[in-house]
């Protein structure tokens, strides 16, 4: 296999907190190779954006830490210049971020901010890049791109405006687009839209995409391999078929099962995941999900070992040749709130 | 099960809200200028029943009336048109103060539990403030109802003494559950109730509801714009698009097979967690957005985006119609896009 396109190792990072630092990510390692769509899923709080914007030296580095190395297309991204990284961040990654309005000036119609970023990119004229600015916005599922081109953000519903910057992420061809939560604030029928959209931006352009997202169904449409973070770690990781066909981790389990079906019998009562994720500096020592989980131990107090094979691991005690008893066995409903 | 032939327990008895042909307008951008401004009718000529323990739900998405519908339905809005029964009596001509008396038996649940409670104030004068305002209990009364209300949201008695900032979103939205129970209203609309919630705790709540409708007979509108939700917890589901009801039935049967082309294609646009192909339906993606409510398209407001529109579709606007198998839909052409 080639060397791949993003390369993150030993990734953690902390945050000032008024009793030290508050560590927020562990020891995070992953890659993204070539025209593949990573997806990370994990509840609000897990660390998702933070790990990504450390990537991107978007953090405060007066108030953070971060450790470990990342490198895009071999070249280290974790220590080069905030210069080199726009440089970067315009053309090779682009950064679809889940409030589209730090992405725009508030000053500038959305054409305008479009044809800036085409422009800056491309020797294509203002025209044809006004024009090709209102065929994204067509293409993004905008109805009336003419008039939305002469708008300012402000003028705009979140869901336009999130569409204006997937739009502005798409005209320069990124060879990684990194997506967070893009279609979390949009109803289903125009987040269908977009999902449709990011998979066209693979197929023609041979684009990467990592896809933050919390949403099971968006995953299993989307990735050709996960990563399921908690309380700032990678708890499993491996391709979409086999966590969705056979999942290893308790809390992978709990993700799956706590979502309504929508055929087949209704199930008298969802199978949920007691209490709720830690904040990170309540975060219990040994295994984080312990708190929360039905298949927890004695040994469960230390730090569980990464178990690995086939191509996916998980962070956790249980043995392999256990895992469907254990799963399967755990029919008792502990949905008291911890 | 047999939605299709057994004739809904509920629809035996008196609903206990009845709303007809309910229609709320806003006018927007109304200067002093004789003649500005701009109406939006947010809810246009919507008729349902809700019966007694009865959970309606109902999606659509967002921009579609569904939070103008709930809030006419408990009063927080004056209505333009229509008749809203609650058990009886229609509530919609009357003034404040006639509708005082009303009041404690119709209660809302937000999405936001936090915006709703008072952060300065203990849970447990959060839950007495209620009862108090309406003379329901005397002192030690009011004691043991706020434990049996804890014990009904399964959270511990000792929480009482806290600030509602010590809880998690799900442990806040049980306080906003119990809150809306105190009084024992006849009629909860819930609005988008677990929507700000993370998946593992909105399965929780979404227990919660259940366990609800069945210890306490709870009558219950459940709004939410998550379809797989709303089938979770309601007997009869009513789909919106763009102030008017476009299919209402029982959650069974519109689930297995819509007939309106907008719940098909909202139903098909979700998606499942499942890599089984057997599991997906062949998506209907629908072209544009929900135009707005301000200037809504002629005929059958959904033709725009319709992929089963007809001439007829442009000009005529389907009315909401009673079909054999027990639903109600206003398509000229229902079923036309079957996809399964
Ligand atoms: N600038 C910051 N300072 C301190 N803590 C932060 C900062 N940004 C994020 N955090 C904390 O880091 C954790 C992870 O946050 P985030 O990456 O936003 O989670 P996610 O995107 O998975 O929802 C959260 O507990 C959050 O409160
Ligand atoms: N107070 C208001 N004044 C003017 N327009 C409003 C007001 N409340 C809602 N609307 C409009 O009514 C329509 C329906 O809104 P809403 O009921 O909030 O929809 P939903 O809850 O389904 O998302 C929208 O077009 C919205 O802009
Ligand atoms: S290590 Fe123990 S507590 Fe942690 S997820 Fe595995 S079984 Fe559960
Ligand atoms: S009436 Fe016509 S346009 Fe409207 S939903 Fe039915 S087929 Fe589509
Ligand atoms: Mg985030
Ligand atoms: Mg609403």
């Amino acid at each position: 296999m080639s060397a791949p396109l993003l390369d993150v190792r030993g990734l953690s990072i902390s945050f000032a907190g008024r009793n030290g630092p508050i560590g927020v990510i562990e020891d995070l390692s992953f890659q993204v190779h070539e025209q593949e769509t990573l997806c990370i899923v994990g509840e609000s709080g897990s660390g998702k954006t933070v790990a990504l914007l450390s990537m991107l030296g978007l953090l405060d580095p007066l108030s953070s830490r971060v450790q470990g190395s990342a490198s895009f297309k071999g070249k280290d991204i974790l220590s080069a210049s905030r210069e080199t990284l726009r440089q970067l961040r315009g053309r090779e990654i682009a950064l679809i971020s889940q409030d589209p309005m730090t992405a725009m000036t508030p000053v500038h119609t959305i054409g305008w901010q479009i044809v800036e970023q085409i422009r800056a990119h491309t020797d294509m004229s203002s025209r044809a890049a006004w024009n090709r600015a209102i065929e994204l916005l067509g293409e993004v599922g905008i109805a009336n791109p003419r008039m939305i081109v002469g708008q300012y953000p402000h003028q705009l519903s979140g869901g336009m405006r999130q569409r204006a910057m997937i739009a502005m992420a798409l005209s320069c061809n990124p060879s990684l687009l990194i997506a967070d939560e893009p279609t979390t604030a949009l109803d289903v029928t125009v987040q269908a839209q977009v999902l449709d959209l990011l998979r066209r931006l693979r197929r023609d352009f041979g684009s990467s995409i990592v896809l933050i997202t919390h949403d099971m169904g968006v995953v299993a449409e989307m990735a050709d391999r996960v990563l399921v973070m908690y309380a700032g770690r990678i708890v499993e990781h491996g391709p979409c078929e086999a966590i969705f066909a056979d999942a290893w981790h308790p809390y992978t389990w709990g993700l799956l099962d706590s979502i309504p079906p929508l055929d087949g019998p209704r199930p008298d009562r969802l199978v949920s995941i007691p209490g709720s994720p830690p904040q990170p500096d309540k975060r219990p020592p040994g295994c984080v999900f312990a708190p929360r989980c039905r298949a927890r131990t004695a040994i469960c107090a230390e730090p569980p070992p990464r178990q690995a094979a086939n191509g996916r691991d998980a962070l956790c005690f249980i043995d392999y040749a256990d895992r469907q008893a254990r799963r399967f066995g755990l029919a008792e409903n502990m949905d008291q709130p911890a | 099960m047999t939605a299709m032939q057994a004739p809904s327990t509920f629809q035996e008895t008196r609903p206990l809200l009845r709303v007809e042909a309910l229609s709320k307008t806003f006018v927007v951008g109304k200067t002093f200028i004789p003649g500005s401004g701009q109406s939006v009718r947010a809810v246009d000529t919507v008729s349902f029943d809700v019966f007694p323990g009865e959970t309606l739900g109902l999606v659509g998405e967002s921009g579609c009336g569904k939070s103008t519908l709930g809030r006419c339905l408990m009063r927080l809005h004056d209505v333009s048109a229509g008749r809203i029964v609650l058990d009886g009596v229609d509530i919609a001509p009357l003034s404040p103060r006639q509708l005082r008396p009303y009041r404690r038996h119709m209660q809302m649940i937000f999405q936001d539990p936090a915006a709703s409670l008072n952060p300065r104030r203990r849970v447990g004068d959060l839950l007495a403030e209620p009862l108090r305002v309406h003379n329901m209990a005397s002192r030690t009364g009011i004691a043991q109802r706020l434990r049996e209300l804890m014990d009904i949201v399964s959270l511990p008695a000792a929480f009482l003494d806290r600030y509602p900032h010590e809880f998690s979103g799900g442990q806040r939205q049980r306080i906003g559950i119990a809150r809306a129970l105190a009084l024992e209203p006849k009629l909860i609309v819930a609005d988008e109730p677990v929507s700000a919630l993370d998946v593992s705790v909105q399965a929780q709540i979404v227990n919660l509801f259940s366990d609800l409708r069945k210890r306490l007979q709870l009558t219950t509108l459940f709004i939410a714009h998550d379809l797989s939700v709303v089938r979770q917890v309601s007997e009869r589901t009513a789909v919106m698009y763009l102030g008017s009801i476009a299919e209402i039935g029982p959650t069974d049967l519109l689930f297995r097979s819509p007939a309106h082309p907008y719940t098909q294609a909202l139903l098909s646009a979700i998606p499942v967690p499942s890599v089984a192909p057997a599991r997906r339906r062949d998506r209907i993606l629908l072209k544009g957005e929900i135009p707005s409510p301000a200037n809504p398209p002629s005929g059958c407001r959904f033709h725009p985006r319709c992929p089963a529109a007809q001439e007829r579709c442009k000009t005529e606007r389907p009315t909401l119609t009673g079909l054999p198998d027990g639903r109600q839909v206003a398509c000229h052409f229902p079923f036309s896009l079957q996809t399964a």
